[in-house]
């Protein structure tokens, strides 16, 4: 009986592995090396720098992705940092404080400029449920799995969605409770997906009609529109216009920037304060794409998501193939360039990154180019990924993948 | 010229690649990122290559390796990112061709509890006997023969499909 539901699977043709054996001795070689490198200079620097080198040799075949469009400056203009940057400082790790359960499994999903709120998602292992640390002491603001949060601001108010019969609505933490946001006229589903230091929240709203027999409105975004829910009138939520299709928001700076993507993530979008709109630059011949954060002069995203997603015709829409690529926008100069093997979650005031690094399996900084490791704690492998980051890059947080151990690290 | 150990790793690392790729490939659904899996594990490998000869079995440890590098994978951002926030839809809503039945199942199992959905694919799809899915996820036959009857009728639920009545214990959640 169960062979016929997993037949299709089985079915599918497995895709030849394109791993060579020549990458494979490359890449331990590099991890020797870089053991070697760490144990020496750990005295020296507890950060492991992991130089472009690796970075260069993985990208070379067998890798679908072109180099990057284009040199950036340095730094921002007119920021001269005055103490070391974020990725060449001293990161010391350290576990945060489990929330009241045996477990600590946590996925993070969001920190506010300042460092001081953290929001994560605990694991299945607990019941599900968010967690908001407050300086580094955790609160649960919510045991019901279907709450997701997606973000939280500097004055502590958490946003995201709650799902029941796979129609989500948007929500905001009140008092230490979440309530419900208001959906614009039609919607059948929206989510808030994040909120900016006075309080401006936005996300998209679905109004697709139910059209196939027995089908729900999902939280899809087949007929999505970008929703901006401002601060001075959140009872009056905002579409903001844009796209033939569809348009979807992601992130919101302090100025109220909003920035996300068009039509089923053919082209990366943002909406300046006095709500015009301005389609974002694409690496030539990479195109497709959305912006996932924005701080200051600059925003990353999603990057060449037309060759990496596939239109099913029955579906009517997009499904992403595999891994995605990602860009990093210097809205100064309108300039995107790509990034390598490098997946990106995080973003500083001087467009430092944090994420995950494919080639060493670990939480980074990234900046320029290069990644540094960040480290593991004591007794724990160090896999795992850095979240989000501070907007002074001095505060990461993130988790190691042995128990989904929260970590923050203080750089 | 390599040391010989090099040489040793390099065959034994040539000759495991292609099934090491299917169960990453069936564990992920992609192969782009059994790629990066198995490549990185197999890195890994080289680095610990000095301490494996007294692995008593060599095979299942880096089996093991793979799989628990997969479940990492599956938890790394853009997993969840393909799930929620991407512009496409991950609810297959037409069971017409092939692709989209495969979609509707992927869907169906990644609706599932964590490790009810690694039981099921690592016996049905990666056809592991029992005791070795339970040697894998360290836990005993019992709660690997539980997960399973607990997951293919999660399963028939999410695809709508007729099956026993869901038992008063529920899942695992």
């Amino acid at each position: 009986m169960s062979d016929d539901i997993f037949r299709v699977l089985k079915d599918q043709p497995a895709p030849a592995p394109r791993v060579r054996v020549e990458d494979v001795l490359t890449a331990g070689r590099a991890k020797v090396r870089a053991r070697r490198a760490g144990t020496v200079a750990a005295a020296a620097a507890a950060v492991l720098a992991i130089v472009a080198a690796v970075v260069i040799v993985w990208s070379g075949e067998g890798t679908r992705r072109t180099m990057p469009v284009g040199p950036l400056p340095t730094t921002a203009p007119g920021r001269t940092p005055s103490s070391p940057s974020p990725a060449a400082r001293k990161c010391t790790a350290a576990q945060l404080a489990p929330a009241g359960a045996t477990r600590p499994e946590v996925f993070i999903q969001g920190m506010d400029p300042s460092g001081r709120y953290i929001v994560g998602e605990l694991g299945a292992q607990q019941g599900r449920g968010v967690v908001l640390w407050t300086d580094g002491v955790p609160r649960i603001l919510s045991t019901n799995e279907a709450d997701e949060p997606t973000a939280v601001n500097s004055s502590g108010v958490v946003v995201g969605r709650r799902t029941n019969n796979k129609i989500a609505v948007p929500i905001k933490s009140v008092n230490g409770a979440f309530v419900t946001l208001p959906m614009p006229k039609g919607a059948v589903a929206a989510t808030a997906t994040a909120i900016n230091t006075r309080g401006d929240i936005v996300g998209y709203a679905v109004f697709e009609p139910v059209s196939a027999p027995g089908s729900v409105p999902a939280l899809s975004t087949g007929a999505a529109k970008a929703v901006m829910w401002p601060a001075g009138a959140p009872q009056t939520p905002r579409l903001l216009p844009g796209g033939k299709r569809m348009s979807q928001a992601f992130a919101v700076d302090d100025d109220g920037t909003v920035a996300g993507g068009i039509d089923d993530g053919e082209q990366p979008y943002m909406w300046h304060p006095d709500g015009r709109g301005e389609a974002l630059a694409q690496p030539a011949d990479r195109p497709g794409g959305w912006i996932m954060g924005i701080r200051g002069d600059w925003a990353f995203g999603v990057v060449d998501y037309l060759k990496d997603s596939v239109l099913v015709p029955t579906v009517g829409r997009r499904m992403a193939r595999g891994l995605l690529a990602y860009g990093r926008w210097n809205l100064a100069t309108g300039q995107v360039e790509s990034l390598e093997r490098f997946t990106p979650s995080g973003l500083a005031d001087d467009g430092t990154l944090v994420g995950y690094q494919s080639a060493i399996d670990g939480p980074v900084v990234w900046r320029d180019g290069t990644g540094r490791q960040l480290p593991g704690l004591p007794g724990k492998p160090v896999g795992g990924v850095a979240d989000r980051i501070s907007a002074d890059g001095r505060i990461v947080v993130g988790r190691l993948f042995e128990g989904q151990t929260p970590v923050i690290w203080h750089c | 010229v390599s040391p010989s150990w090099e040489q040793d790793f390099v065959e034994y690392v040539r000759a495991r690649i292609p099934r090491l790729h299917r169960v990453a490939f069936q564990l992920l659904g992609d192969g782009d990122r059994a790629d990066d899996v198995v490549q990185n594990v197999l890195a890994t490998l080289y680095r610990r290559w000095s301490g494996m000869q007294g692995v008593d079995n060599l095979d299942a440890y880096v089996h093991t390796m793979v799989v628990h590098a997969c479940l990492a994978d599956r938890r790394a951002p853009w997993a969840r990112v393909l799930l929620r926030d991407t512009a496409p839809d991950s609810e297959a809503r037409h069971v017409d061709g092939e692709i989209e039945q495969r979609l509707q199942v992927r869907a169906a199992l990644r609706s599932l509890p964590e490790r009810q959905r690694i039981v099921l694919v690592l016996r049905f799809l990666c056809d592991l006997p029992v005791s070795e899915v339970a040697r894998l996820l360290n836990r005993s036959e019992g709660t690997v023969k539980s997960r399973t009857a607990y997951g293919l009728e999660a399963l028939r639920k999410a695809l709508g499909a007729p099956g026993p009545a869901p038992s008063s214990t529920g899942g695992t959640r």
